[in-house]
């Protein structure tokens, strides 16, 4: 079932200009503290565009899933606001570990023969959650924005590709219009001269993509390996590395390089473990 | 900051009253999904395409044995093959054949005539020649096994015409939305109950919307009940 030139425009295109225009918007029309909103809200407004334009689910929930969206919004109050300048790293961890309870709460479904049990799922997702976010936000003051975007698009499309490979182009589609998203804000940060960073989307981001690949994974019947799911919700983590020598004590492009090796890798594996379980044998 | 600790207990009571609670289906929402571009005729015509039936298998006008006469027949995967035929849209529509291998029900005859039948299927027993088709099936993306878990037919009337040809009228739930449907069937019961039932169903009324440009929204269903 290939994908159409609508899927590419409602799914793609939309979602990265919806995001490239609120990106610019509020940073016009919010300065100050509206910069360390742009970037979520414009996460948010673009992955709602695509799933609204491909009618990937129901607005009103009926299943576990159609849940996504509203958790990336809910993340809208805990993204940014933890952000602020004067939280402590306790007070920005707290919310964190609010927002993704309840994320979990919503996305992992509650039924009885799920193994592990609902519970573990949720206690295990949030923790997951909570670090990843805690690790990733602080990247933001390192790496500028159009790196960070590309990064976390590229980690959107493998997390795309994984829930494709596990059996459900739906969720694949959905997770792709937080590609589209990403790359929008990609072009936006790029062709800003003043460089803007993407402060405020780490909580969203993660809830997007570890959400995703949660869902889908309750919801496959192939045989797709928890470690396709799990490695591209800490793939970014890994750029931290850039941060210890000697990957710290190179300069421009080949720091760049370097840094994004590891993620880049992780992403590669978790595809590739997922085609050789589906394809071979 | 105690602003920002204010919203946050906001936020937390709020969400707190919030749980996943499964919307009951909207009432008009599965009937007015009536296939798009189809004339309530055409649809009608659809539902009631009538095979053309070959002389072999034109026996029901000799009254049911003594085994067959005012009885409940049980049906099961053993006894009753339930088939669908799904293509692409396009020049390529590459059909895809699969069935359900797990289903139970009953057929109940009165008289000289099949007068009702049940069948629940298990959805998740669904099986294509292709497994990674056959996972991709069971999906959100169409069945959605998970969430329903089981699909159900039940007559509501059944019309017996002429050499064994009936005309079936009942109610087919799937993924939770249940429409009334009829279809044609060729019953015989000497020395037994056979049915074959060959129609079409449009699988967006039923709320299994996805790939509706990519995939066909009829799929044609072949019922099978075998002495």
């Amino acid at each position: 079932m290939p994908f159409t030139l609508a899927d590419l425009a409602y799914g793609f295109a939309a979602p990265a200009g919806a995001a490239a225009v609120v990106f610019v918007l509020v940073r016009r029309l919010w300065p100050g503290d509206g910069l360390r909103f742009a970037g979520s809200v414009a996460l948010a407004a673009g992955f709602w565009t695509g799933y609204w334009l491909l009618q990937l689910g129901a607005l009103i929930p009926g299943s576990h899933w159609e849940w996504i969206g509203y958790a990336a919004l809910l993340s809208l109050t805990v993204g940014p606001t933890a952000c602020a300048a004067g939280v402590s790293s306790l007070e920005r961890t707290l919310p964190y570990v609010l927002i993704s309870l309840f994320s979990a709460v919503l996305l992992a479904p509650q039924w009885d023969d799920l193994s592990p049990s609902p519970t573990v799922h949720i206690v295990v997702w949030t923790g997951l959650a909570v670090v990843v976010m805690t690790l990733l936000e602080p990247l933001s003051a390192r790496w500028g924005g159009s790196f960070l975007a590309a990064v976390y698009g590229v980690v959107a499309m493998t997390g795309s590709a994984v829930l494709m490979l596990a059996g459900s182009m739906r969720f694949a589609q959905i997770l792709g219009c937080a590609v589209g998203a990403l790359f929008g804000l990609f072009v936006v940060c790029l062709l800003d001269g003043r460089r803007p960073r993407l402060i405020g989307v780490a909580a969203t981001f993660t809830i997007l993509v570890a959400g995703m690949l949660l869902i889908g994974r309750v919801q496959s019947f192939s045989d797709v390996p928890l470690a396709s799911y799990i490695l591209p919700v800490i793939a970014p983590a890994t750029l931290w590395l850039g941060a210890v020598r000697p990957i710290a004590s190179l300069t421009g492009w080949g720091r760049t390089a370097a840094a994004c090796f590891t993620p880049l890798l992780l992403c590669v594996v978790a595809v590739g473990v997922a085609v050789v379980a589906e394809f071979a044998g | 900051m105690r602003v920002f600790w204010a919203m946050l207990v906001g936020v937390g009571l709020t969400c707190g009253g919030c749980a996943e609670q499964p919307v009951p289906e909207a009432a008009g929402e599965g009937q007015a999904a009536a296939a798009p571009n189809a004339s309530p005729e055409t649809a009608a015509e659809e539902l009631t395409q009538a095979p053309e039936t070959p002389a072999a298998e034109t026996k029901s006008d000799a009254a049911p044995t003594a085994e067959t006469a005012g009885k409940t027949i049980p049906l099961s995967a053993e006894n009753t093959e339930i088939q669908f035929v799904c293509a692409h849209v396009g020049e390529k529509p590459d059909p895809r054949k699969g069935h359900f291998s797990t289903l139970t029900g009953k057929a109940t005859v009165d008289g000289d005539a099949l007068a009702a039948i049940e069948i629940e299927i298990d959805a998740a027993s669904l099986t294509t020649e292709i497994d990674k088709l056959t996972d991709h099936l069971k999906s959100p993306d169409f069945f959605d096994v998970r969430k329903h878990p089981k699909a159900t037919f039940k007559s509501t009337s059944i019309e017996k015409g002429e050499s064994g040809q009936v005309k079936v009228t009942g109610d087919l739930t799937l993924l939770g939305t249940t429409k009334s449907i009829s279809f044609p069937a060729t019953v015989d019961l000497v020395n037994g109950l056979s049915l074959k039932a060959e129609f079409k169903v449009d699988r967006t009324e039923f709320g299994m919307n996805y790939g509706a440009d990519k995939v066909e929204k009829l799929v044609d269903l072949t019922v099978t009940v075998s002495k």
